[in-house]
């Protein structure tokens, strides 16, 4: 555990690093190297500039949190940059779905109330990119494979090929890549409707469809987007964007994160919530963040 | 007695009949030379409830073992513990909980598993529970104390066989549904062998001298996956549980 935070310390000074020299180098586009079977060349160790923002992907992390964790000073950069309102264009019955969620969150008496990700269950995608833990890229012949620190997840991207039948749900959807350029576009489709954008509750349904792309823009940086439709949820699609930077470290490992194994959270959480909900507490869980 | 062993020795030329068919025909090769063993892979036997030779039972194939000598040479204390595992597999079994399967288990639990290979690192990744399995090439295991619930991979080659040594597990999990086991002193060497386009012959060779009198070995051909759009799929075994234990009464 101690180990693990080490890592995590290392990392964050190695990005830090990373991001000062991206910065003060990048001037417009930048031609990455190309692989034997021509792909833009994107392999190495990533740590998304989103990470510690993915609290709720239009409040940043929770100020509570940060004064008692001592986060003051980090970066908690804004995700959503369209709508330019940055507030997720609901539907009037998912918003009212969100805003019971909200309520839940503030007093949780059942396990669906209780973020999946506490749940030691998948992120999903856009959301493995952006919790705690880096991610490596590996490239073969024909695919992108995305290994996740976080929870051991991965995601091999195929650069051909159809979309399953729409009848197979999965966590992490069915992701099909292609090139367009030094752009990787990965079209994601096939999800279920169990996992959370965030830990805000935002919701999808398993109509959900994501479309990311992933922009080399220099040696160390590459710049992500994400578009994220769902007919049954949202108005319109939204839209995510931020920078994902190199883990300079050389010798960095991706190590075993097993989440499930040690689990003994959501006792205590349901436990917490069911008492003080029938000492009569209930709340909505909410922050906003400033000038929003 | 005299029947297994003639099941047996027909699986043995089976895989005989694999290998020398194998012979004529070109192994697919990866860019440094090396066997290709990139794609999804799957063991096609009963080793996920009972590594040893088995009748089968209602819901439970029957199986020819993949222990070669179709014995394991536990210590009296550690052939009682796997007796009482077994009396108790239903609560005791770690997969029942969706832990970590373990190494070689993960291997054979039904389910498919890809290899995704370059030069310097080869990935595992399972259909169980996401399990993954980062197999580091010609590089150190790392030192101290360290207990994984799929221990620490590290690869080299050997010829054309690909060896992989895993160190760094716990005590937790088991071989089967048998309750095989192990300490965490376990130390395994798998041997990944390309014997045709679309077999690998698949060894792991076990040793724990807390457990054991001698190391012992399994082995077993691994299958490709041919059907059409094959990919792995996921097997969320923690969210099933969660559906199989209620909410307790005071919920709402």
């Amino acid at each position: 555990m101690t180990r693990q935070v080490l890592r995590s310390i290392f990392t964050t000074a190695a990005v830090a690093a990373t991001v000062a020299v991206a910065a003060a180098g990048q001037t417009g586009s930048w031609t990455p190297s190309r692989l034997a079977d021509g792909q833009p060349d994107i392999r190495g160790h990533w740590i998304s500039d989103a990470v510690g923002g993915a609290h709720s992907v239009e409040d940043g992390r929770d100020p509570d949190a940060d004064v008692i964790q001592g986060r003051v000073d980090e970066k908690n950069p804004i995700l959503i940059v369209d709508p330019a309102d940055g507030r997720i264009p609901y539907q009037p019955a998912a918003a009212a779905r969100r805003q019971q969620l909200l309520r839940d969150i503030f007093t949780p008496t059942r396990r669906e109330h209780v973020d999946p990700h506490i749940r030691a269950l998948l992120d999903g995608v856009p959301r493995n990119n952006y919790v705690p833990g880096e991610m490596q890229i590996l490239q073969v012949a024909g695919a992108v494979v995305i290994l996740y620190e976080s929870n051991h997840s991965y995601r091999v991207i195929p650069l051909d090929g159809p979309h399953p039948p729409a009848q197979v749900k999965l966590w992490m959807g069915d992701s099909r890549g292609r090139w367009e350029g030094n752009t990787l576009v990965v079209d994601v489709t096939n999800f279920n409707e169990d996992t959370w954008i965030d830990s805000h509750g935002t919701f999808h349904s398993d109509a959900l469809h994501v479309v990311e792309r992933w922009t080399p823009a220099g040696l160390d940086r590459i710049d992500y987007s994400v578009t994220l439709d769902d007919p049954k949820v949202f108005t319109r699609p939204w839209k995510m964007a931020f920078a994902v930077n190199r883990n300079r470290d050389k010798n960095y490992e991706i190590w075993e994160d097993s989440r499930h194994e040690g689990e003994r959270d959501v006792d205590s959480i349901l436990s917490a919530g069911r008492k003080e909900k029938a000492a009569g507490i209930t709340g909505v869980h909410e922050h906003r963040r400033e000038g929003r | 007695m005299s029947a297994r062993k003639a099941r047996a020795s027909m699986a043995a030329a089976a895989l005989v009949a694999i290998a020398s068919s194998a012979a004529g025909q070109s192994l697919p090769r990866a860019s440094d030379g090396k066997p290709d063993l990139s794609g999804i892979w799957q063991a096609v036997n009963s080793a996920a409830w009972n590594i040893l030779p088995h009748p089968a039972e209602p819901g439970v194939p029957g199986g020819l073992g993949v222990v070669e000598g179709n014995e394991i040479p536990y210590t009296p204390a550690a052939a009682a513990k796997q007796r009482d595992n077994f009396a108790n597999r239903g609560k005791l079994d770690p997969e029942t909980q969706c832990y970590l399967p373990g190494v070689p288990r993960a291997t054979y639990m039904g389910l498919p598993f890809q290899i995704v290979q370059t030069p310097a690192q080869m990935l595992m990744l399972y259909e169980f529970d996401h399990t993954v399995r980062n197999v580091f090439m010609n590089s150190p295991h790392p030192t101290g104390s360290i207990q994984w619930w799929m221990g620490d991979s590290r690869g080299r080659w050997d010829g054309d066989t690909l060896v992989v040594d895993v160190l760094h597990f716990n005590d937790q999990t088991w071989f089967d549904r048998a309750g095989n086991h192990h300490s965490e002193a376990l130390h395994v060497i798998e041997r990944y062998t390309l014997i045709a386009r679309d077999h690998i012959n698949y060894e792991a060779t076990i040793e724990d001298p807390k457990i054991f009198t001698r190391q012992w070995k399994m082995s077993m051909p691994l299958y490709r996956r041919l059907d059409r759009g094959m990919r792995l799929l996921d097997y969320e075994c923690v969210r099933f549980n969660e559906a199989l234990h209620p909410e307790p009464a005071d919920a709402n």
